[in-house]
């Protein structure tokens, strides 16, 4: 782990937190205690700090804290701590940012990464130990014109572990993914944009490993149109499609050709009642002529009710449902859910909340929170989420609780 | 306007059942408009396919993931399809 790069990120978030005036801060912090399977304990913490600079520019530093002392619920790794620093201009015509990510990890499990099969086994593992990330991206909008691209180079430092064949001397600790986006688009009338777009991403492969013949490198040509539009002013309506030509080493011949149709709707039917829904499908097909096939179909609505009688805004129904068909059962599971949420004032400063989400092949999840607010912003909660979980075998499904204390706190 | 609406949603769905053929294989990705950028999904992806952009979006990097799954279970937001 480069410690010393970790230190400076860490500096950096106490001197922006410091140095800046005008500064909004927010964070929320969570320690749990799981039951089950794999008791075990944990610690989120999730904090943020905005500046504005001026009207039209400001500062964000934020701060993703994830640490249990056993590897549980599928995380390949005990810990890991996500600092990011980053600054944002946005004009009329020109919008750009640029922020940079450090990530460390710890007790982190090898992994199999841009593996490739040698013998009918994957050759090398990677452990994660520490990862850097620098995000740039701007856009520029003249007339009917607009043009954008987005930049994302991510560095990230393992500890290569081969698990099988000869040794193989000299093995890259590092591995770097660089990827891009550049866009044109035009809008001849309101609301409708058609665009054209490339998307490149650059692997570069470890010399070590000269013996493998594919490498993670991956290209795209992308050429689409965006209709928005008001409904009235209390709603919005998009449509979109798509066509995507994709090229990588190991991918199939059907996913070369992408259209994706995308559909989404949001209205106000009160002040108090919000309604939206999302319809994404996408499908593909190996060249001009060849059988068009399904790759997903995803549905998404929901409803939410804001109590008005609470003038914080914090009491609420949420009703909604996910809706995502297997491709083939055989292979993948649906991964449709079906979700329920309240929040209400029971008493001056205290609320009661509860969640469902049910997702019937995937995971079960009930939770229950009982909050006392200091503020209209401000809480502490006690916790408390049940879980049953598909996925290990439907016969025998994984049960498990967490108890949770936590706060949340915004100045 | 209403029937411009009705219609290209009609056409949508057309195209969903004209692609009716069904693959074996399918391909994750997440609805942005749904993503929080909580990081769960990336915590517990094996291969390391998942990725954040600019406006800490998660993106699925379809060249490094194995359609495991794993990050559909944990996202708190039901984004990932």
């Amino acid at each position: 782990m480069s410690s010393k790069r970790y230190l400076l990120s860490l500096a950096l978030l106490a001197f922006a937190s410091l140095a800046l005036a005008q500064t909004g801060f927010w964070a929320n912090t969570d320690v749990l205690w799981r039951s089950g399977s794999t008791p075990s304990t944990g610690v989120a913490v999730r904090a943020g700090v905005s500046s504005p600079i001026d009207d039209i520019s400001n500062f964000e530093v934020t701060e993703y804290l994830d640490w249990w002392n056993f590897r549980n619920e599928n995380r390949k790794q005990k810990f890991n701590n996500r600092v990011q620093l980053g600054y944002y201009y946005h004009d009329q015509e020109l919008s750009w940012g640029a922020n940079y990510a450090a990530t460390a990890f710890g007790g982190a499990e090898a992994m199999l990464i841009n593996y490739e099969w040698v013998d009918g086994v994957p050759d090398v593992k990677y452990r994660k130990q520490f990862m850097h990330q620098a995000n740039l991206d701007a856009e520029y909008r003249y007339s009917i014109l607009k043009t954008s691209g987005e930049l994302n180079l991510r560095l990230l430092d393992t500890e290569p572990v081969q698990v099988w064949g000869d040794p193989i001397e000299g093995l890259n600790n590092y591995l770097y993914d660089g990827y891009s986006h550049a866009e044109l688009g035009v809008n001849p009338i309101s609301g409708l944009n058609i665009f054209g777009a490339y998307d490149y991403k650059n692997h570069p492969m470890d010399e070590a490993l000269h013996g493998r013949t594919i490498d993670y490198d991956y290209s795209a040509l992308v050429l689409g149109a965006i209709w928005n539009k008001k409904l009235g002013l209390n709603g919005h309506f998009s449509l979109s499609e798509t066509w995507q030509n994709r090229d990588w080493d190991a991918m199939l011949p059907e996913h070369r050709n992408q259209l994706i149709s995308e559909l989404r709707l949001g209205y106000h039917l009160t002040p108090d009642l919000i309604a939206s829904g999302a319809y994404i499908n996408r499908s593909c097909f190996a060249d001009a002529g060849e059988p068009v096939y399904l790759l997903s179909n995803y549905a998404r609505a929901q409803v939410q009710y804001v109590f008005p009688n609470d003038l914080s805004a914090g009491s609420y129904v949420l009703l909604g449902a996910k809706i995502r068909p297997a491709n083939d059962a055989a292979f993948h599971p649906d991964t449709s859910a079906y979700f329920a949420e309240a929040n209400y004032r029971l008493m001056p400063l205290f609320y009661l909340g509860a969640r469902v989400n049910l997702a019937p092949e995937i995971q079960d999840e009930y939770r229950c929170r009982l909050s006392y607010r200091t503020d209209p912003t401000s809480e502490i909660h006690l916790e408390y989420i049940g879980r049953k979980s598909q996925r290990t075998s439907p016969a025998d499904p994984d049960y498990h609780s967490l108890i949770g204390i936590g706060t949340e706190v915004h100045f | 306007m209403k029937r411009k609406v009705i219609l290209l949603s009609i056409l949508l769905i057309l195209l969903s059942v004209f692609a009716c053929r069904q693959l074996t294989h399918t391909e994750y990705n997440i609805d942005r408009a749904a993503c929080n950028g909580c990081t769960n999904c990336s915590a517990v992806c094996p291969s390391d396919a998942i990725y954040y952009d600019s406006n800490n979006k998660a993106i699925i990097d379809q060249t490094k993931c194995t359609q495991c799954g794993d990050c559909v279970a944990v996202c708190p937001q039901n984004a990932i399809y």
